[in-house]
């Protein structure tokens, strides 16, 4: 979301989007709770994981109103451009190979390394609240270790 | 199927109805476009009685000439009619799903149009194109005026009653979140089961095309403003489940605290909706406006104040426990900063929302 140009210029746009993916993953999650003391799948498992994915996925996107000068997104953009892609490929190969071959996350955990030095080297000087990036680069990690797990 | 579903059903019916008495006695083409017309223009969100009408009979006459056109060159009738049917179907996608921000859009479409238009009526008069377009321009004033005066339900007093459900919500997780802080539950809250409920009644079409000018940017302020306050349950919700509450017993208790309040500021919201339902009045005094949207900010009144102290001693007790320097270095510490920033922000949304709710 922050990656978007023009986000401020069509907030209303993105967030119908965002409505939209939100609500999706709702009834995803709901379809498997509904189902979790279903024996013969791990719908426990599987429905714990979403939902941690998901609450991070909010809190990261979160960002979007804490900051109010969007300027500093372009100090960072290729890396969050990079983890971006890394997260899209990641749950790309999760769907469509649903656990025949090793998911490869170091590119993932790279990306968000590299992240995690610019936020120490520059966003913490440059940010007018340097908290709210620690808070992003936490729920990154975290998010790591949940598509990891 | 709630009151308004109904009334949605029994407006397309009306419509359709007078069509077919219009279009037995005094359809110029003798075809059916008014009918289709009429159908198709009552299908519009709530609160877009004219734009989106507009589009769609745009797109109906852009599909009818382009049929003509491919006719006049003596296509196959089955290919035409597949040919015009996608170039409607696309169209109505990318006005309505892809949502064009601009009327630059519609202005292109309706320029289209009347040259194409214009151009076929000048070299294949004998094809009755005009007689079907103004057929059609027949069905939408139909479609309109239906939507305008047939079973019409005000959309701020639809709002109003669809919003309820969704703050409800709302102060529920703030109780059960509260609860948890305090032990008073030990088992996982599942918070999508909770709003699930409450999306079911939720009034996405503040987001449509041309939804009226002059409430648009108040109300979408508000449901932006509601959705942010979910994200953030979310957040609290999954880092309150992993970390070690008694470690942080005296932390947990001052943050029940503030989400008990929430949760009083939330109700205060419901109530103001939940009165108003019934009651709306259409005038400037009684609606979310832009300029008590420009307010928003001013939040200096002694009450707010008062609000704000409950957070300033959370962030005075997250100081204590760890020197913001140390914050980035520990994940605990940044999952408790989290914390204080999800709670910071939903008491600052709650404010900003009060502050823009019209005195009562």
């Amino acid at each position: 979301m922050f990656l978007q140009q023009n986000y401020l210029s069509h907030t209303y746009l993105y967030e119908k989007r965002l409505h939209d993916a939100r609500k999706t993953c709702m009834h995803s999650l709901h379809a498997l709770y509904a189902n979790r003391h279903t024996t013969k799948t791990k719908y426990a498992e599987i429905f714990t994981k979403y939902e941690s994915l998901y609450a991070l996925f909010l809190n990261i996107a979160e960002v979007r109103d804490r900051i109010t000068d969007y300027t500093i997104f372009s100090l960072c953009e290729a890396e969050l451009a990079e983890i971006k892609r890394e997260i899209h490929h990641v749950l790309s190969v999760m769907i469509t190979h649903a656990s025949m071959q090793p998911i490869q996350y170091s590119a993932l955990a790279s990306s968000i390394e590299r992240f995690d030095e610019m936020n120490q080297n520059i966003l913490q000087v440059t940010a007018s609240d340097p908290n709210v990036f620690s808070i992003m680069v936490n729920s990154l990690y975290r998010l790591k270790d949940e598509l990891t797990c | 199927m709630n009151r308004y579903f109904i009334n949605e059903i029994g407006r397309t019916v009306i419509a359709v109805l007078i069509a077919l008495t219009i279009n037995k006695y005094y359809s110029l083409s003798g075809e059916y476009w008014m009918i289709l017309a009429a159908f198709l223009t009552t299908l519009v969100t709530v609160g877009t009685p004219v734009k989106q009408v507009l589009i769609i009979i745009l797109v109906m006459m852009a599909a009818v000439i382009f049929g003509s056109f491919l006719l006049y060159f003596n296509y196959y009738a089955t290919f035409i009619i597949f040919i015009a049917g996608t170039l409607l179907l696309l169209t109505q996608y990318l006005f309505f799903s892809h949502r064009f921000m601009t009327h630059v859009y519609l202005f292109l479409l309706g320029i289209f149009t009347f040259t194409l238009g214009s151009l076929l009526i000048l070299y294949n008069s004998q094809t009755m194109l005009g007689l079907k377009l103004f057929d059609i321009a027949i069905g939408g004033v139909i479609g309109v005026l239906c939507n305008l005066f047939v079973f019409s339900v005000s959309f701020a007093a639809r709002f109003k009653h669809s919003i309820v459900p969704f703050i409800g919500a709302l102060v529920e997780c703030s109780h059960r979140l509260s609860k948890k802080c305090t032990h008073d539950i030990q088992n996982d809250l599942y918070v999508e089961k909770i709003f699930v409920s409450a999306f079911h009644a939720y009034p996405e079409w503040v987001y449509e095309v041309g939804f009226n000018p002059g409430l648009r940017s108040g109300v979408r302020f508000f449901m932006i403003k509601l959705e942010r306050l979910m994200e953030a349950y979310f957040s609290m919700n999954y880092f309150i489940s992993r970390i070690d509450i008694a470690s942080y017993q005296y932390f947990f208790d001052a943050y029940a605290s503030i989400l008990n309040n929430n949760a009083r500021l939330l109700i205060e919201l419901k109530n103001f909706f939940q009165h108003e339902q019934g009651h709306y009045r259409e005038d400037r005094d009684d609606t979310i406006h832009d300029d008590d949207i420009s307010r928003r900010d001013d939040m200096t009144s002694p009450d707010t104040n008062e609000l704000t102290n409950d957070i300033d001693n959370i962030e005075k007790i997250l100081q204590s426990i760890v020197p913001a320097q140390m914050a980035s270095l520990s994940s605990e510490y940044a999952t408790l900063m989290s914390l204080v920033y999800d709670v910071r922000d939903v008491r600052k949304v709650l404010l900003q929302l009060l502050a823009a709710l019209p005195d009562q």
